[in-house]
């Protein structure tokens, strides 16, 4: 996100110059990409750049987008972090608001409280592990998850599934002067992480920490505070995209956001994080959800089946890595 | 200084003991609340359920040795599970089904390996793009479970001879196969490689090719695994496999197989994935409904990762200490 600022004075020279100027803009690569992608699409078939399907792709991707938000903390955090209890915290969150609040939107703020504070506890407990514990992330938070989609099972057990209320509702389908509520969600989220990741003092010791925690330490930046914070804020984060995604799927199930976990990963991956940490940024993750969305929605309107679009993403997903993450030692 | 620590407490800190602690204990305790599954058709039913995650959980074993991770293995199993069904289904016979499975196996392997070793991608972000490929690979072969392999082979592995289970039989294959495995000049070579990449490279192991055989290795484990899957279940289906990936992993780190590479032994790997297995049948033995199986499973299993990890340091811990005594003891000594 620093490419700008911190690669020295700029050529200004010819026709080589204003095309390396170009190249300095933040994120160049991935607004490549979306056009690439949107402009073959377009040539394919033309209503691929309708209202309708663009507002639609959009919606998934800010879906997708709400759902990396906590992912993208974590990674930054380093120290190979990786919080694979995201989709499971959306399960459980979306379970909870269906149970407390059913279909009425009067229970609505306890319901959402609680998922949040549930959210927020599972958050603790995998900082925890992963800080005073000192396991890996991807096995602390992969056991966490294991026994909260036990505790989702346990808790969805007795309950009929119900629709979402109203408010939920809106949320996760509903328009506002055209624009989904869900995409106005996910800019909002946008704007506020991207300001408290540039310019709040957390954002910036969760930089510091990610990308050198010894040098954090020594310079006296509260490590464990700001990596437990970081996976509590990733927990909080999940609970709300679980909250999100029942009113976008209109109903809930114990699978609802199993394939979330990953696709945060591969979003944030994507978008420019490093999974060693401290190189990344949400907006890098937003637009990493967009390119996921509109590549899975070209294939669709290729007409692949849902067997081949599995194929393709994976075959993309390799090509962005060995164009981004490749490890040089 | 190798003799210096005397034999018990290294046959104490060897990283399997607590896996094979918790795998006895939970056997012992799911053998006296439900002493059915001792019977010769419980223990046939248990085995003939565990046996691919046996064989999986080995793939992940020597990809974390080599201080790597398989994100595929679940997906290959089931890719495995598929294409046998599907050969089955063309008319093929047993004998040629067997190396083709394993050869697919190996095949995603050296795809792993390759993307890995050779292009130098992050193991977990390359095999979690490959479990995409093999994912809509197993559903293009075969959308939905079904299909049937020769009922000749399926009444054998849910067999047993002179009263042991042919699955108990083909897991002590397993443990011999890994035990001359692990005797071999190419595991020394994967260990030296998973503990310290760079050191090893200087002192001359040719790491890439370590890496690649690998991958390679483990391709043929999964492709064991997805065999036994097949002659087991008898039919194919395109998830079969999902949830060894997450299993394989814990089981491993339960067995004390080190996730940052260069440590760790198949066998206690395949006993912390026993492990795992048992603690499903004690929750349902002691009649807890089926809907808290999973809560109860991954709790334990939660606090078993914690635990052994726990338990690993503090071993490293006082062993440093007491080797640091002893050697301190040796130069004063020494001096005087």
């Amino acid at each position: 996100m620093n490419e700008a600022k911190t690669s020295g004075p700029i050529p200004s020279e010819g026709q080589a110059g204003t095309f390396r100027t170009l190249l300095l803009f933040p994120h160049a690569g991935s607004f490549t990409i979306i056009a690439g992608l949107a402009l073959t699409g377009f040539v394919i078939n033309p209503a691929f750049l309708s209202a309708t399907n663009l507002w639609s792709v959009l919606s998934i991707a800010a879906m997708l987008s709400i759902a990396s938000a906590g992912q993208t903390l974590v990674i930054l955090s380093g120290n190979q972090g990786i919080d694979l209890s995201v989709g499971t915290i959306m399960t459980c969150a979306a379970l909870l608001v269906s149970g407390i609040g059913g279909t009425s939107d009067g229970a609505l703020a306890p319901a959402v409280a609680a998922a949040l504070i549930l959210g927020a506890a599972i958050g603790l407990l995998n900082g925890l592990g992963v800080q005073v514990l000192r396991l890996y992330p991807l096995i602390m938070t992969l056991g966490v998850s294991f026994a909260v989609e036990g505790l989702g099972l346990v808790y969805a057990q007795a309950r009929a599934p119900s629709m979402p209320g109203r408010f939920i509702e809106t949320l996760g389908v509903g328009r506002f002067w055209g624009v989904p509520w869900i995409v106005i969600v996910a800019a909002g989220l946008a704007i506020a992480l991207t300001l408290l990741l540039r310019y709040s003092r957390y954002g910036r010791m969760l930089y510091f920490v990610g990308s050198n925690i010894r040098a954090a330490r020594a310079a006296g930046v509260p490590t464990a505070r700001v990596v437990i914070g970081a996976y509590m804020a990733s927990g909080i984060l999940s609970a709300l995209a679980g909250v999100v995604l029942f009113g976008f799927a209109g109903s809930v199930n114990l699978s609802l956001g199993a394939p979330y976990t990953m696709m945060s990963v591969a979003a944030a991956v994507i978008g420019g994080a490093s999974l060693s940490g401290g190189q990344g940024s949400f907006a890098g993750t937003v637009l990493g959800a967009i390119i996921f969305t509109l590549l899975t929605n070209l294939l669709i309107t290729l007409g692949f089946s849902p067997a081949l679009r599995y194929i393709a993403s994976g075959l993309v997903l390799f090509a962005v890595l060995l164009a981004t993450s490749r490890e040089t030692s | 200084m190798s003799a210096l620590p005397s034999a018990a407490p290294r046959l104490r800190s060897h990283s399997a003991i607590p896996a094979l602690a918790l795998a006895s204990l939970g056997l012992g305790l799911a053998a006296i609340i439900n002493p059915g599954l001792v019977s010769p058709a419980g223990l046939i039913g248990w085995s003939t359920s565990q046996l691919g995650l046996w064989a999986a959980v080995l793939a992940q074993t020597v990809v974390l040795v080599g201080r790597g991770i398989d994100l595929s293995t679940g997906a290959a199993v089931s890719l495995v599970n598929v294409v046998a069904i599907a050969l089955f289904g063309l008319g093929w016979p047993l004998w040629l089904v067997l190396p083709t499975a394993l050869l697919t196996g190996t095949v995603i392997g050296l795809a792993n390996g390759l993307l890995i070793a050779v292009l130098k991608i992050n193991a977990l972000l390359a095999t979690f793009a490959m479990s995409f490929v093999l994912l809509g690979l197993s559903l293009q072969i075969q959308p939905a479970p079904g299909g049937m392999a020769p009922i000749g082979a399926v009444t054998m592995m849910n067999g047993s001879s002179l009263g042991v289970p042919n699955a108990l039989v083909a897991l002590l294959a397993l443990v011999a196969l890994w035990q001359v495995l692990a005797r071999t000049r190419f595991m020394l070579l994967l260990r030296g490689t998973g503990s310290d990449p760079q050191r090893a490279f200087n002192s001359g192991v040719p790491v890439l090719r370590t890496r690649l055989c690998a991958y390679i290795l483990a391709g043929l484990f999964c492709g064991l695994s997805g065999i036994f899957v097949t002659l087991t279940i008898g039919a194919g289906d395109p998830l079969i496999g999902q949830p060894y990936t997450l299993l394989t992993i814990a089981g491993a780190v339960i067995g004390g197989v080190a996730l940052m590479g260069g440590s760790g032994s198949g066998i206690g790997a395949i006993l912390g994935s026993m492990f795992i297995g048992i603690t499903g049948e004690l929750a349902l033995g002691i009649g807890l409904s089926p809907f808290y199986q999973q809560f109860i499973v991954g709790t334990v299993l939660l606090c078993g990762l914690a635990g052994v990890v726990l338990l690993r340091r503090s071993i490293d811990r006082t062993e440093d200490a007491r080797i640091a005594l002893t050697l301190s003891t040796i130069r004063r000594g020494e001096a005087a």
